[in-house]
C-alpha cells in the first residue's frame, strides 16, 4: 500500500515536470491537439508501467524521452494517413482560424509535419532544448552523426518556414 | 528571411497546453491493467467452451465411424493451434520494449508485422482449410440418415458459403491487411534509414 502511494507520488512528480514538453513534442509529430493528447496519455500510462525497470542508469527525463519518441514511431502503425495531408491545405486552415502568434506556432507545427518522422522527432526535441548529448542517448544515435543530422534538419525546416510564410 | 533561431523563438510562443491530470492517467493506467487480465480470462473462457463442446459432442455421441472421431479432433486441434497463434501475436505486441533504443523497436514491431502477414496468408489458408477438411469428415456420418435431396441441398449452401467467405469477404479483407501490413513494413524500414 506505501509502495504504491510512492509510486503515485513520483509519478505525479515527474508527470508535473515533464508532460508540457512531451505534450509539446508530440504536437510536433502529429501536428494535431487531440492525437497529440492521446499520445501523452499513451507515454505516460507505459511510463507508470514501467517505473520498475528505471534503474536509475540515466536521468529520468531521458527514459520518459525514449519511451515518449519509441510511442511516437510505434504510432506510424495507425495513423500515417492522417499525418499526410498536404501543406497547401494546412496553410489556408491556420491563416483563417488563428491569431497571429496562433498563425506562427501552427505553421511551424505544419512545416514540421513535413519532415521524415525521426527528424519530426529530431527537431522537436532540439526545439524543447534537450541537449544534443540527451538526444543522442534517446535516439541511440552517435553525438557525431546526430549533429550532422540536426544541421540537415534544421536547413530544411528553415527553407520550408520561409517558404509557406509567403503563402 | 527568418534563421532557425527566428523559428526556435515561434516554438517558445506556445501557451502551455491543457494537459490531462496525473490522477486520470493513473486511474487509465490502472484499468488498462484490470483490462487485459479481463481479455485473457475471457479468451481462455471461449476457448474452453468451444473445446468443452467439441469433445462432448465427441463423447457423448455414438458414432460409428472413426472418421467422424478423426474430424472432431482435426477441428479441435485447427481451433487450438489457430487460438495459440494468435495468443502468440498478442505476446508479441506485448513484449515490444519500449526502454530500447528506437531502432531495436522498429526492428521489433517489423518483426512483428512480417508474421502478421504470414498469419493474414498461410495461417488464414491453413486454418480455412483444416477447418473445413475436420467439418466434412464430421458431416459424412451425420448426415448418413438424411434424405439425399437434403445432403445435396446442405452440401451446395455449405460449400457456396464457405466459398463466399473465403474468396469474396476474406479475401478483400486479405488484401487490405497485406497492404497495410506492407505499408507499414516500407515505413519502419525508412524510419530505420533514417536513425542510421
Amino acid at each position: 500500500m506505501k509502495d504504491i502511494h510512492a509510486k503515485e507520488y513520483r509519478f505525479e512528480t515527474d508527470y508535473a515536470a515533464y508532460s508540457q514538453h512531451v505534450f509539446r513534442l508530440c504536437l510536433g509529430y502529429v501536428g494535431n491537439a487531440a492525437e497529440a493528447e492521446d499520445l501523452l496519455q499513451e507515454i505516460f500510462v507505459k511510463v507508470w508501467q514501467n517505473y520498475d525497470q528505471f534503474r536509475g542508469d540515466s536521468q529520468v527525463g531521458t527514459w520518459i524521452y525514449r519511451i515518449a519518441v519509441n510511442t511516437c514511431l510505434y504510432k506510424i502503425r495507425s495513423s500515417k494517413s492522417s499525418l499526410m495531408q498536404t501543406i497547401k491545405d494546412n496553410v489556408e486552415d491556420v491563416s483563417e482560424n488563428y491569431s497571429e502568434k496562433e498563425q506562427q506556432t501552427q505553421l511551424l507545427y505544419k512545416c514540421i509535419e513535413q519532415l521524415p518522422d525521426s527528424e519530426r522527432l529530431i527537431i522537436t526535441m532540439v526545439l524543447e532544448d534537450i541537449s544534443y548529448p540527451e538526444i543522442a542517448k534517446i535516439t541511440d544515435i552517435t553525438e557525431a552523426n546526430l549533429r550532422v543530422k540536426i544541421h540537415r534538419i534544421k536547413q530544411k525546416l528553415t527553407d520550408l518556414y520561409n517558404r509557406y510564410e509567403r503563402f | 528571411m527568418k534563421d532557425f533561431e527566428d523559428i526556435a523563438s515561434v516554438w517558445n510562443l506556445q501557451h502551455t497546453h491543457e494537459v490531462p491530470k496525473a490522477s486520470d492517467i493513473i486511474y487509465e493506467a490502472k484499468a488498462i491493467g484490470k483490462k487485459m487480465i479481463r481479455q485473457i480470462m475471457i479468451q481462455i473462457a471461449t476457448l474452453v467452451v468451444t473445446v468443452a463442446v467439441i469433445a462432448y459432442i465427441a463423447i457423448a455421441i455414438d458414432f460409428k465411424s472413426v472418421w467422424t472421431y478423426v474430424g472432431c479432433g482435426i477441428v479441435l486441434l485447427t481451433i487450438l493451434a489457430f487460438v495459440g497463434i494468435r495468443f502468440y501475436q498478442s505476446q508479441q505486441m506485448r513484449r515490444i520494449d519500449f526502454l530500447k533504443s528506437p531502432i531495436t523497436v522498429i526492428g521489433q514491431l517489423e518483426t512483428y508485422y512480417k508474421f502478421q502477414q504470414f498469419v493474414a496468408t498461410k495461417v488464414m489458408l491453413g486454418y480455412f482449410i483444416w477447418l473445413n477438411v475436420g467439418m466434412i469428415l464430421y458431416m459424412v456420418e451425420v448426415m448418413k440418415p438424411m434424405p439425399n435431396w437434403a445432403i445435396v441441398i446442405f452440401l451446395i449452401f455449405y460449400l457456396a458459403w464457405m466459398l463466399f467467405s473465403y474468396y469474396v469477404i476474406g479475401k478483400k479483407q486479405k488484401q487490405k491487411e497485406y497492404a497495410n501490413t506492407k505499408a507499414m513494413i516500407k515505413g519502419l524500414r525508412q524510419i530505420q534509414d533514417q536513425l542510421i
